[in-house]
């Protein structure tokens, strides 16, 4: 009779301590997503091997016309939407140089960090020290923005505004033309155009 | 009138062709034009001379010009796009009482916004190109307007028009990347009827500015 009860008692407390256990380890990767939201990458990769290819839209531009241009490309479905993200800049940034359909890019011109905060802001500091001076002009440097922007905006709802730092800082401008800082958000990209990655 | 760049800012540039050396090329055509129509310009850069933005800015605004004309070449990479276009700055976003972010950002209401659209309007209309917002202005201040595919003004912001106080645009006579566009500003003649039709639209803007 003792011995009955002393194995219900180990049996219950081997059932809280298993439940306890897969209660801790299902909660544990939504709190460190939650960090990873408001911080920037760790040096972690961007996707798994495993991950299922997410086509995504890039605004490019058509080099017969000169005029803006949608084109696809495909990034990793990865657990966190903020690698998600920050694989379609890179897409954006690193698309296609050659071709019928161009990415408004100069050489030079890359990504130092990306980030994204709890309230819907998608921050992209670029660098610009290895594009050559004078490569990048107002509309130029329009397309890119809006590149960005759109990159951001219509393939993430859960992107409000966009921010571009240049090497870190709050710069007045990406190349000396078009104004940063008072709302890269309000391009004509409406919410409605707006479509998960999916 | 601004010839943008200067000095050792040379602004864009296409091979050999340099924005600065455009920009005064042109400004110095419309100075004449100008000034043959009866007005009296301001100029703002004087030859190859270096102006820092803060200067051109206080030099402007302090200039009671009726109106200020910003000239800025452009370049684009796939050599299709050409001149001209205007620009024009969106109206503020938030409330004049915060100076900090008008200090920072500069702030342009919605009046001013309004005459700068009509200065643009005017010139676009005598420059016989499409005097609608292009596809790529920004949301603010279209007001209901749709773009037009061939819109030739852009309300978008711009780093040598956001703290001005007075109607202003950008105007891009050409772009370098455009080998049409060079031969016809390297023509005396067009140049000349370019800088006649911006003369005829500001005067038209004057006209109906109250």
């Amino acid at each position: 009779m003792k011995q009955a009860w002393l194995v219900k008692f180990i049996g219950t407390l081997t059932v809280l301590a298993v439940t306890g256990w897969v209660v801790w380890k299902w909660r544990s990767p939504a709190t460190a997503e939650k960090v990873i939201l408001v911080s920037k990458a760790s040096n972690a990769p961007l996707y798994e091997a495993h991950d299922k290819p997410a086509t995504i839209v890039l605004k490019a531009v058509e080099m017969e016309s000169g005029r803006p241009a949608n084109i696809t490309a495909t990034i990793r479905q990865s657990k966190s939407r903020y690698n998600q993200m920050k694989q379609a800049v890179l897409a954006f940034l690193r698309g296609p140089k050659t071709g019928k359909f161009q990415v408004p890019v100069p050489e030079g011109m890359e990504l130092n960090e990306f980030y994204f905060t709890p309230l819907g802001v998608a921050v992209v500091d670029l660098s610009v020290n290895q594009a050559k001076a004078g490569s990048l002009g107002f509309y130029e440097e329009t397309l890119l923005i809006k590149g960005l922007i759109e990159v951001l905006s219509r393939n993430f709802f859960e992107v409000k505004q966009v921010k571009v730092l240049v090497d870190g800082q709050d710069a007045p401008t990406l190349m000396g033309h078009y104004a940063l800082g008072t709302n890269e958000s309000s391009g004509p990209v409406s919410a409605a155009e707006n479509a998960p990655v999916n | 009138m601004d010839a943008a760049h200067g000095g050792s800012d040379l602004g864009v540039k296409s091979g050999r062709e340099v924005e600065k050396d455009w920009n005064n090329k042109v400004a110095q055509v419309l100075q004449k034009a100008f000034e043959d129509g009866g007005f009296e310009v301001v100029v703002i850069r004087k030859g190859d001379a270096s102006v820092t933005a803060d200067k051109r800015n206080e030099l402007i605004n302090t200039s009671q010009a009726s109106a200020a004309i910003i000239l800025h070449a452009d370049r684009e990479f796939t050599g299709a796009q050409k001149g001209p276009y205007l620009v024009v700055e969106p109206p503020s976003k938030f409330d004049p009482a915060e100076t900090s972010e008008s200090q920072r950002w500069g702030f342009i209401s919605l009046t001013q916004f309004h005459s700068s659209l009509k200065l643009a309007k005017a010139i676009a209309q005598k420059l016989d190109v499409e005097p609608a917002f292009s596809p790529l202005s920004d949301s603010r201040g279209l007001g209901g307007e749709t773009p037009a595919a061939d819109g030739r003004i852009y309300c978008l912001p711009h780093q040598s028009l956001r703290y001005l106080t007075l109607p202003a645009v950008v105007l891009t006579p050409l772009f370098l990347t455009s080998s049409s566009d060079l031969k016809k500003f390297s023509r005396a003649e067009y140049l000349s009827d370019f800088a006649a039709r911006v003369v005829r639209g500001t005067s038209e803007f004057l006209q109906l500015a109250p």
